[in-house]
C-alpha cells in the first residue's frame, strides 16, 4: 500500500483537511488567524498582571490547562479514528471487494476529522465565516473585536 | 465575591457589518439619559461604557468601496447573454438583479456619498457588565444600542468573556486599522468593530443628560457634587510595586477625569452648541465614559494626552457651565478591588 494511500485510509487528515476548506472556504486563512476567546483563572491573572494589580502568578497551571485542551479537542476523534482503523476493515470487508475496502475506509475517517473540525471550531477557529454578499449576517454571534485583542492602537 | 467567569465584556458594533452605516439615537441627545435610565433599571453591580473617538481620514477606502459597489451595479444591470439549442442568442437579467443585496446597494452607495464629503470620526463603544449575584440576567441586557439604527444597519452588543478586554478598556484603545474590513466588504463580511461616523452624529452619543430626561434618574443628582474620589496625578493609580517588574502604571496610560458635578441643564443643547460638540473630536484618542458603580452613575472623560484633556474639560465646560472635574484613576476602583479579592 502507498503512503499516501495509508494516510488517506488509516487516518483523519487529509479528511479533516478537506472538511475544513470546506466549511471555511470564504476564510481558508482562518487557521492562521483564529478567532478565540481566552478564558480562565490564568487569563485574568495574566491581565491583572499586565495592568500592576497583582504581582507575578505561577504559571503551572498553564501547562495543565493546556494539556486538558488538547486531550479534549484531540482526543475522541483520535480514538475514533482507531476504532475505524480496527474495526473499519472488518466491517466493509464484509459487503465490498477487498481492492475498495480502503476507500471505504477512507470515508469513515471524515467522521473523526468533522469531530475534530468541529472540537476546533469550537475552542480555536471560532465560527463558520458568513458568506459573501449577505445583506443580513447571523446574530448572536462572536464579534470580531476579538480579533484585535492586543494589537490595537 | 465576583465569580470573574461571570464578568462579561462587551463592544457595540453594526449588527449587519455594513461598515458605511452611521446608526444614531433619536430624539438627539436623549441617548445617555436613556442608556443611563435602562442601566439603573437592571442595577447591575458594576457598567463601564466608553465611546472612544478619534479623527481619523477613510476617504480613500469609502471611495474605493463605492467604486467596488458600483461595479457590482453595472455588472448586475448588464443583461447576461445565454444561447438557444439551435444557437441563437438572447439575452436574461442577470440573476443578481434579484437579490437582496442589489436592491440595498443604491442605499448603501449614498450613504458613502454624504460620509465622502465630511470629516471622518473613528469611535469604538466598548465596556464591561457584571451582574449582581441575585439577577437572573444573561448577557448584558441594554437595549437602547439596538435602537441606533440607519436605513441600513443597527448597532448590536457582541459580549466576551475574554478578560484580555479588559486592558484595552484600561487603556481607552479601540481598533484603528480597518483596512480588512473594507477588503472582505464583498467577501466573508464581518462587522467592523468600531464605526466611522461623520462629526454630524458625534452629539447622538456624547452629551450630557439634560432636559426632562433628567428628572427620572436617580443614580446621580445633577447640580450636586458626586462624592468622586480625588487623586493629585491622574497617572498614577494606587497600587502596588512589583520587584524587579517595569512599574506599568505609567505605561501609556491615559489621563482621565470625573465628572465630579453634572450641572442641571434644562434644556437640550441648541443647535449652535450642538455645532460645537460636532468638533469634540480631535486627532487624539478621546473618550466619553459612563460608570456605574454602587448604584451610583459617574461620567467620565479622558484623552491620550494631558494638554489634551484640558481642552476637552474646556469644551464641555462651554457646553455645560458648572461642570466641575476631578483627577481619578485609569483603572477604576471596582477593578483594583476585583483583582485583589479574586
Amino acid at each position: 500500500m502507498m503512503i499516501s494511500t495509508w494516510v488517506i485510509a488509516y487516518t483523519p487528515l487529509a479528511q479533516f483537511v478537506v472538511s475544513y476548506l470546506l466549511a471555511y472556504r470564504n476564510e481558508p486563512l482562518r487557521l492562521l488567524h483564529p478567532c478565540r476567546q481566552r478564558t480562565g483563572m490564568t487569563a485574568w491573572n495574566e491581565t491583572f498582571m499586565k495592568l500592576g494589580l497583582v504581582g507575578r502568578v505561577p504559571l503551572r497551571q498553564d501547562v495543565f490547562h493546556d494539556i486538558q485542551q488538547i486531550l479534549k479537542v484531540f482526543g475522541i476523534p483520535c480514538l475514533l479514528s482507531l476504532l475505524v482503523d480496527l474495526f473499519g476493515p472488518q466491517l466493509s470487508g464484509r459487503q465490498f471487494p477487498k481492492a475498495d475496502c480502503w476507500l471505504i475506509e477512507a470515508c469513515l475517517q471524515f467522521i473523526p476529522a468533522i469531530i475534530l473540525l468541529l472540537a476546533l471550531r469550537k475552542s480555536f477557529l471560532g465560527p463558520l465565516p458568513n458568506s459573501p454578499r449577505r445583506v443580513h449576517l447571523m446574530y448572536p454571534r462572536l464579534g470580531s473585536r476579538i480579533r484585535h485583542l492586543g494589537d490595537s492602537e | 465575591m465576583v465569580d470573574l467567569n461571570k464578568v462579561l465584556f462587551f463592544n457595540v458594533a453594526l449588527k449587519d457589518g455594513h461598515i458605511m452605516s452611521r446608526p444614531k439615537f433619536e430624539p438627539q441627545q436623549e441617548f445617555v439619559a436613556t442608556l443611563v435610565h435602562e442601566i439603573e433599571t437592571f442595577d447591575p453591580e458594576f457598567a463601564w461604557i466608553q465611546f472612544v473617538f478619534v479623527l481619523k481620514d477613510y476617504t480613500r477606502e469609502l471611495t474605493s468601496l463605492k467604486v467596488r459597489l458600483y461595479n457590482f451595479k453595472r455588472s448586475a444591470d448588464t443583461p447576461v447573454k445565454k444561447r438557444t439549442k439551435d444557437g441563437k442568442e438572447y439575452a436574461v437579467e442577470s440573476r443578481e438583479r434579484a437579490s437582496e443585496w442589489y436592491r440595498t446597494v443604491e442605499a448603501r452607495t449614498k450613504n458613502i456619498e454624504e460620509a465622502r464629503s465630511s470629516a471622518k470620526v473613528l469611535m469604538g463603544i466598548q465596556g464591561m457588565w457584571v451582574n449582581r449575584e441575585s439577577h437572573d440576567t444573561d448577557g448584558v441586557p441594554l437595549n437602547t444600542f439596538n435602537k441606533c439604527k440607519d436605513e441600513i444597519d443597527s448597532l448590536a452588543i457582541f459580549t466576551y468573556n475574554d478578560p484580555r478586554m479588559l486592558e484595552e478598556l484600561v487603556s481607552r484603545r479601540i481598533v484603528t486599522d480597518l483596512a480588512k474590513y473594507f477588503v472582505t466588504y464583498h467577501r466573508s463580511r464581518a462587522e467592523s468593530p468600531s464605526l466611522i461616523l461623520t462629526p454630524d452624529e458625534l452629539p447622538y452619543f456624547i452629551h450630557l443628560p439634560s432636559g426632562g430626561s433628567v428628572g427620572k434618574l436617580t443614580s446621580f443628582v445633577p447640580g450636586v457634587a458626586a462624592d468622586a474620589p480625588v487623586e493629585n496625578d491622574p497617572f498614577i493609580p494606587a497600587m502596588e510595586i512589583i520587584p524587579g517588574e517595569p512599574d506599568r502604571r505609567e505605561v501609556g496610560l491615559p489621563a482621565v477625569s470625573s465628572l465630579k458635578t453634572v450641572p442641571n441643564v434644562a434644556e437640550p443643547l441648541k443647535e449652535n452648541d450642538v455645532s460645537r460638540l460636532q468638533n469634540i473630536a480631535s486627532t487624539t484618542t478621546r473618550s466619553f465614559e459612563i460608570m456605574y458603580d454602587d448604584s451610583r452613575t459617574n461620567f467620565l472623560v479622558s484623552s491620550r494626552k494631558q494638554h489634551d484633556l484640558q481642552l476637552v474639560k474646556k469644551q464641555l465646560l462651554f457646553l455645560y457651565p458648572g461642570t466641575e472635574f476631578a483627577c481619578v484613576t485609569p483603572i477604576p476602583k471596582y477593578i483594583e478591588a476585583l483583582a485583589k479579592n479574586k
